[in-house]
């Protein structure tokens, strides 16, 4: 599977098929159909890292969105500007291999507009157009890392290539990491809402 | 001497492991591969037992460690031990799987002496990041996707545990952008 035949993907299709494919594709939305989900789903190696590496886009500009919010206290804002700088190491390692691979990185999310129409396919209703609190924030990055985990999920069963496997495997651990950071900010002492499963796959 | 796992443990962790056998998705997927894909075989079974091994071990330590923890510390470890017996149920059958017998848990574990909560910490942080690395080593080297998805999913739930396990150590929680099982 490492073929690159096929027209690109945009960026809305690449999240469609991600979260479709992680079973979060949210019943309903009109923006993101099921449709274009699978006419994009990912076939090869490249396009599952390029498929990654747009939901991983959509997660930094959502960190940044939120600390840009003001809404933070600062021992918050200190603990998700960690995660952010692992949210860009992220985006670092995949494009060096979807590079590898022969191709180039997708575009981050062109506006807040943008990044909440691929967020809408997540269940729930965080907009990072009314973060209005510090919980807004947190249960709007509690979703999306739920949605990275999903991708990585996913696609850890479909690569060809095991050392990609391997790399994303690291990289879903991190993710669960930072869910349970953030949950565990959330929800304070709550140790059931910040490690809630004993398989970390992405929820629906 | 802190020991543990043999016949305390053993009646209920048989239970769990027979409750939580089969029942994460991916067991199933790997029954479905077909003529013509990969296949679990002999090497994907010794990879999945000595994986199985260690979460054995991790439940042993936290049966064993719990008691010695604070209150809160109680609370976390009991969550742990359940969700490594589900790893080790989901173990056993992929295991199964493979044509393998599953191993079963060690009569007893010499965890040395630990007599403190942070002695019992370090403990359980090390027997995590022991799996951690297993799991990494593994999943490239198993013979199917599926697999492959089981495992990642695991791992991530331990990196989870470590990560409160290094909180409540007073170390960084997540010190590293990709977990690797050394830190």
């Amino acid at each position: 599977m490492t073929g690159t035949s096929r027209q690109q993907p945009t960026r809305r299709e690449l999240i469609a098929a991600a979260a479709a494919g992680a079973g979060l594709l949210a019943i309903g939305v009109s923006a993101l159909r099921p449709a274009d989900a699978e006419a994009a789903a990912p076939q090869t190696d490249a396009e599952l890292i390029r498929a990654i590496l747009a939901v991983e886009l959509l997660v930094v500009f959502s960190y940044e969105q939120v600390i840009s919010s003001g809404k933070l206290s600062a021992d918050t804002e200190h603990v998700i500007r960690q995660l952010l700088d692992h949210e860009h190491t992220h985006v670092d390692v995949l494009s060096a291999d979807l590079e590898e691979l022969g191709q180039t990185p997708p575009d981050p999310p062109a506006s807040v507009t943008a990044a909440d129409a691929e967020l809408s396919v997540l269940h729930g209703s965080a907009k990072l157009a009314s973060l209005n609190s510090e919980e807004d924030c947190l249960r709007l990055l509690e979703q999306v890392e739920s949605l990275a985990q999903g991708a990585y999920y996913v696609s850890m069963s479909k690569f060809a290539d095991v050392k990609l496997a391997r790399t994303c495997a690291s990289i879903l651990g991190a993710e669960g990491q930072h869910y349970t950071a953030v949950a565990g900010l959330l929800h304070p002492g709550d140790i059931n809402k910040a490690v809630p499963g004993a398989f970390v796959e992405g929820s629906a | 001497m802190l020991k543990a796992a043999g016949a305390g443990l053993a009646g209920g962790a048989a239970l769990l492991l027979a409750a939580c056998g089969g029942s994460h998705s991916s067991s199933s997927q790997a029954t479905t591969t077909t003529t013509g894909g990969p296949v679990p075989n002999a090497v994907d079974a010794a990879l999945l037992n000595h994986l199985l091994d260690l979460e054995h071990m991790g439940i042993a330590a936290y049966t064993a460690g719990i008691p010695l923890l604070s209150p809160a510390g109680r609370k976390d470890g009991r969550l742990f031990l359940t969700q490594e017996l589900s790893h080790a149920g989901e173990l056993s059958g992929l295991v199964n799987q493979a044509g393998g017998e599953p191993h079963k848990g060690r009569e007893t574990y010499n965890f040395g002496h630990p007599s403190t909560e942070e002695d019992v910490l370090r403990l359980l942080h090390k027997i995590e990041r022991a799996q951690i690395n297993a799991y990494l080593d593994a999943i490239p080297k198993v013979s199917l996707g599926s697999t492959r998805a089981a495992l990642a999913a695991a791992l991530a739930n331990d990196a989870q545990h470590i990560s409160v396990l290094r909180l409540s150590l007073g170390r960084r929680p997540i010190p590293t952008a990709l977990v690797t099982g050394h830190e």
